[in-house]
């Protein structure tokens, strides 16, 4: 989902109200349609994803760049 | 969020301002230093290398800019070495920290599950409850990294 723009921070509890206050003027929320797509891709299948970092490791990139 | 930057722009606006001072690790990801200067801290960079950031807690950098820091980014798998702070590491810098309250450390895991070669990967949040980190799902692939 690279170029998404979307993920999550985790914060200190005493933090949050202040960090909420950030987000108000700073960029208000994520758009809709990427959260929704968020949402398809942690409930739907992994089956490309389990084979992704074995891939990138293994893979052609590597390769190439020996 | 709109990706992990927000996270750590976040971390350095509260932490951050005018005499205090942000550690991030160098050579990493150029936006950390940018996000501690527009705060109007002053950025210090700490020599991070492919096995990972070297933080000697007990000396250098912390206990010499101890009245100043606010805030230290860590970032681990590292972009762009690769590099993994060890737990060893790990370890110290969470003694350090007890040390010294006044400093908040942001930890960027968000190449949490990019470490290869059986590395073990260490999370700062097996230490502190309280401390920030940035992960996404754009870069971690279709899923969060925590």
């Amino acid at each position: 989902m690279t170029g998404w723009r979307l993920g999550f921070g985790i914060w200190p509890r005493h933090l949050v109200d202040y960090v909420k206050k950030l987000i108000t003027v700073d960029h208000s929320c994520t758009s809709v349609a990427t959260q929704m797509a968020g949402l398809a891709a942690i409930t739907g299948p992994m089956d490309e994803i389990e084979g992704f970092p074995r891939a990138s490791r293994s893979g052609a990139i590597l390769s190439w760049l020996d | 969020m709109p990706g992990g930057k927000v996270t750590f722009y976040f971390a350095c606006q509260i932490f951050g301002g005018p005499g205090a001072e942000i550690l991030y690790p160098d050579p990493g990801f150029p936006p950390y230093r940018d996000a501690a200067r527009s705060s109007g801290a002053t950025p210090v960079p700490i020599p991070s290398a492919r096995k990972g950031l070297r933080l000697r807690c007990r000396g250098s950098p912390l206990a010499d800019h101890a009245g100043h820091q606010r805030l230290i980014i860590i970032n681990t798998a590292g972009q762009s070495t690769g590099g993994v702070v060890s737990r060893k590491e790990m370890t110290r810098l969470a003694e350090g920290l007890l040390k010294h309250p006044q400093v908040a450390i942001l930890s960027d895991e968000i190449y949490s599950h990019q470490v290869y070669d059986g590395v073990d990967f260490t999370s700062f949040l097996s230490f502190f409850r309280s401390c920030a980190t940035a992960p996404s799902f754009s870069t971690a692939g279709p899923r969060p990294s925590r």
